[in-house]
């Protein structure tokens, strides 16, 4: 394991929330996930890029079997995913934020968030209101609570469906970029929330292309090519000297030069 | 499949088949105690009507016969119609454009069965004489149903406007459909005008416009039962003599329901098939 | 209204035969619209034509809505059985003409809900077959909401049958209201087929005219025509304007 984890952390001593053994992922005839091995320790945040169709998205869906895997283990939180298996109870262990938000159009913001908790958690109405209204004012975005999704920008959508998932009190959250739909003035704002977020112990896998996110929060960066990891590595040591060829091009190409 | 999932498949399918059986048992009961009996041998019996010598089963497979020919007729008049009224919709002639909207507002929203009636009671009986002698002698002769001839002017004029009028919205929206940038691409590229149609456009709006096409071939399938009404001796005809005639009102209806079954299964596997051969491949 | 069609009657009658005064066939006109809306013609009736047709097709997509909605997220759904249940209820219902369905219905349904049940059998016929449609409907609503909608809600944890009852469904039954209205005007037309089983709705009673009085065949036809265009061309305009109005934003 090449994992050198943040020292303020104590992710040494941390237990392993998520245990993915050679998951392998079947579209047809297609191999999208090719034994695909990962662990990530409790309070990680884990970055995970690469190119396009490399099966990162694929990939963070198997956790909360959004795609069902077809060989291989996937364990969260000591249950292991596998037919038959509790899903709406691991689903609500695990957060998902989307790239393109997903957001309810028919309920207001504040229903957005408080939905989940009374159909799930069976709270009663006000209970779950009154934690939406705290968890949109720790995303900044309180004073749109009665507004419908359509009515607001988009970074402002991307944070309503943080607050959404973390309505659940997840103990992972899953971001599948959630930053590549906004335009650029909208994506700090997103990317801040997110930086709370791992900063208070969260544990986060983000596949997003955002550098400085990583450089700042991330204890690894996960490289992902052809349906399988490629290279594992702190995210200071990745951008600046990566180990393996595939990175190296890849990188110069987001890069730029 | 968990194992809560297959006890709820297992209970809905008991229920949806308890009911069926209900239901059947109880009409199967009323038929019996009204002393109807269903004998299907009446296929062998004499038919009491037409003039040809034969039973209930040669007539069942004219009548047939007789609906899928009037529907083909009405087809080939219908989408010739549908096409030229669908293409005027766009037509950059305010006349045109609202003649043919006129045209297809009026026969989408009044009801077949009285446009069909429309056209036997007042419609053909204003043609003139001649020809109305001569188109009646020649399509009641075609459709083996002499005399009869002013009730087929009659049906396959009213299916044949009545669908042409859906034809039309149909091949509108196929047309309106290929986004305007294909156009623009088309010509950019130095195609021709013509080209451009044929090879751009066409191609793709035939996609669009062959799935709702073939429902409506498939509807005025199903429609062309109502011309039973003015006399014709199509399936629901058939239906009808045999309910009334010999009393064998089950067996009328389980054979038809079999017979348009039959027609609109094979309507629709052909479809599947062109619809198969025409989608795009795509995730 | 019956002034109206009376005196659009009489100019079409005046055209059509030159030399005929326009005003005495708009007195037909008006004499026909009145024997075609009121129940003045046959005396088991209680209420008019037209009425009567409206409230057929009202009774029909009122109880066809449940029953679609059930078959139509049945076609949904993931539970094979019920998947295959719901297609074959669908495709039979719409492989067949409606006429052998109210035919099928007048003549046996009585057995099962006893003597003197012909219109509730008739009315049910409407029921069952518009109900699959409706369902094609409601599949074709719940298809086209994006799959990110049920990922979303399910990856909160909420189980299938809340996603479908407090994230799918409210959105699909807005997208569908158009649709519902144009299926409602197919319904509203093909009340006519009763009259083949002698329900005296708009259809039957103009039958019923032209069959007694033998003449102005032309007239009886054309303000029957009218009746009908009218409130279906009204109510597509109103499908328009639902239409325009458009999708739930998103
Ligand atoms: N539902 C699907 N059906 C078929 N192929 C899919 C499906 N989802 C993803 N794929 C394929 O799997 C590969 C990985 O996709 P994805 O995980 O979305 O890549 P990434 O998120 O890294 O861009 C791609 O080649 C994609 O085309
Ligand atoms: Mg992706």
């Amino acid at each position: 394991m090449t994992q050198t984890p943040h020292e303020s952390k104590h992710l040494e001593s941390a237990p392993d929330i998520i245990v993915a053994r050679d998951v392998h992922k079947y579209f047809g005839s297609f191999h999208a996930l090719q034994g695909v091995n990962m662990t990530v320790k409790k309070g990680e945040v884990v970055v995970i890029i690469g190119p396009s169709g490399s099966g990162k998205s694929t990939f963070i869906r198997t956790l909360n079997r959004l795609e069902p895997h077809n060989k291989g283990e996937i364990t969260i939180d000591g249950i292991e995913l596998r037919e038959g298996s509790n899903l709406d109870a691991i689903r609500r262990e695990v957060g998902m934020v989307f790239q393109s938000f997903n957001l309810f159009p028919h309920l207001s913001v504040l229903q957005n968030v408080a939905l989940a908790p009374m159909k799930v958690r069976k709270q009663d109405k006000a209970t779950a209101e009154k934690g939406a209204m705290d968890l949109l004012e720790r995303v900044g975005i309180a004073n749109q609570a009665a507004k419908y999704p359509a009515q607001l920008s988009g970074g402002q959508q991307q944070r309503v469906a943080i607050a959404r998932a973390l309505a659940m009190q997840p103990k992972i959250m899953l971001f599948d970029e959630p930053t590549s739909a906004l335009d650029p003035e909208m994506i700090k704002e997103v990317l801040d929330v997110m930086k709370g977020l791992a900063r208070s112990g969260m544990t986060m896998l983000c596949v997003t292309h955002e550098m400085g996110f990583a450089r700042e929060v991330a204890d690894r960066v996960v490289f992902f090519d052809q349906g399988n990891i490629v290279e594992e590595n702190t995210p200071e040591g990745f951008y600046a000297n990566p180990k393996h060829e595939r990175s190296k091009l890849f990188l110069s190409q987001i890069l730029g030069h | 499949m968990t194992q809560r999932n297959s006890i709820l498949q297992g209970v809905l399918l008991l229920l949806f088949v308890g009911v069926l059986l209900l239901v059947g048992v109880q009409v199967a009961e009323g038929i019996a105690r009204n002393k109807i009996g269903v004998d299907w041998s009446v296929f062998e019996r004499k038919a009491s009507y037409g003039n040809d010598d034969v039973n209930y089963l040669a007539k069942f497979f004219q009548a047939l016969w007789f609906t899928v020919r009037i529907s083909l007729l009405s087809i080939v008049l219908a989408l010739l119609l549908g096409i030229v009224v669908g293409v005027s919709r766009l037509s950059s002639n305010p006349v045109v454009r609202g003649v043919s909207s006129f045209y297809v507002e009026l026969f989408r929203n009044t009801p077949l069965l009285i446009q069909i009636f429309f056209w036997y009671f007042a419609l053909v009986a204003a043609l003139p004489e001649g020809v109305r002698l001569a188109l009646g002698d020649a399509l009641g002769n075609a459709f083996n149903v002499p005399g009869l001839g002013e009730a087929v002017i009659a049906s396959v004029g009213a299916l044949s406007i009545y669908t042409s009028s859906y034809i039309a919205e149909t091949v509108r929206a196929g047309i309106q459909s290929v986004p305007k940038g294909q156009f623009e691409a088309a010509s950019s590229l130095g195609l021709s005008g013509t080209q451009s149609l044929t090879q751009i456009i066409l191609p793709q709006a035939l996609r669009v416009v062959i799935p709702p096409l073939g429902n409506q071939f498939l509807n005025l399938t199903k429609n062309s039962s109502l011309v039973h009404a003015i006399g014709l001796s199509d399936l629901f005809f058939w239906n009808v003599q045999v309910q009334s005639g010999e009393g064998q009102g089950v067996v009328a209806i389980i054979s038809i329901t079999l017979g348009y079954l039959l027609l609109s299964l094979t309507i629709t596997g052909i479809l599947n098939l062109i619809n198969g051969r025409l989608t795009l491949p795509s995730r | 209204m019956p002034a109206v069609l009376g005196l659009t009657g009489g100019w079409i009658f005046f055209q059509r035969k030159l030399g005929v005064l326009a005003l005495s066939s708009s007195l037909i006109g008006v004499a026909l619209a009145s024997v075609l809306l009121w129940p003045m013609l046959f005396p088991t009736q209680i209420v008019g034509g037209l009425a009567m047709s409206l409230i057929l097709a009202f009774l029909g997509i009122v109880f066809s809505l449940p029953l679609g909605i059930l078959f139509g997220v049945g076609r949904t759904s993931s539970l094979p059985i019920i998947r295959r249940i719901s297609n074959v209820y669908v495709e039979f219902f719409r492989s067949i003409p409606f006429v052998v369905v109210i035919f099928l219905f007048y003549l046996n349904l009585p057995y099962v809900l006893g003597n003197n049940t012909q219109f509730q059998a008739v009315v049910l016929a409407l029921v069952i077959f518009t109900s699959a449609y409706v369902a094609e409907i409601v599949r074709a609503g719940i298809q086209s909401l994006p799959r990110g909608q049920t990922e979303a809600a399910r990856s909160l944890g909420i189980s299938g049958t809340q996603t479908m009852l407090s994230v799918v469904l409210p959105q699909a039954l807005q997208n569908m209201i158009p649709p519902l209205v144009g299926q409602f005007i197919s319904l509203f037309k093909d009340t006519s087929l009763t009259s083949i089983v002698a329900v005296l709705e708009l259809t039957g009673v103009a039958r019923g005219i032209q069959s007694r009085i033998l003449v102005a065949n032309f007239e009886v036809f054309l303000f029957t025509a009218l009746l009908y265009f009218g409130v279906a061309y009204g109510l597509s305009r109103l499908a328009d304007a639902l239409e325009k109005r458009g999708p739930v934003a998103r």
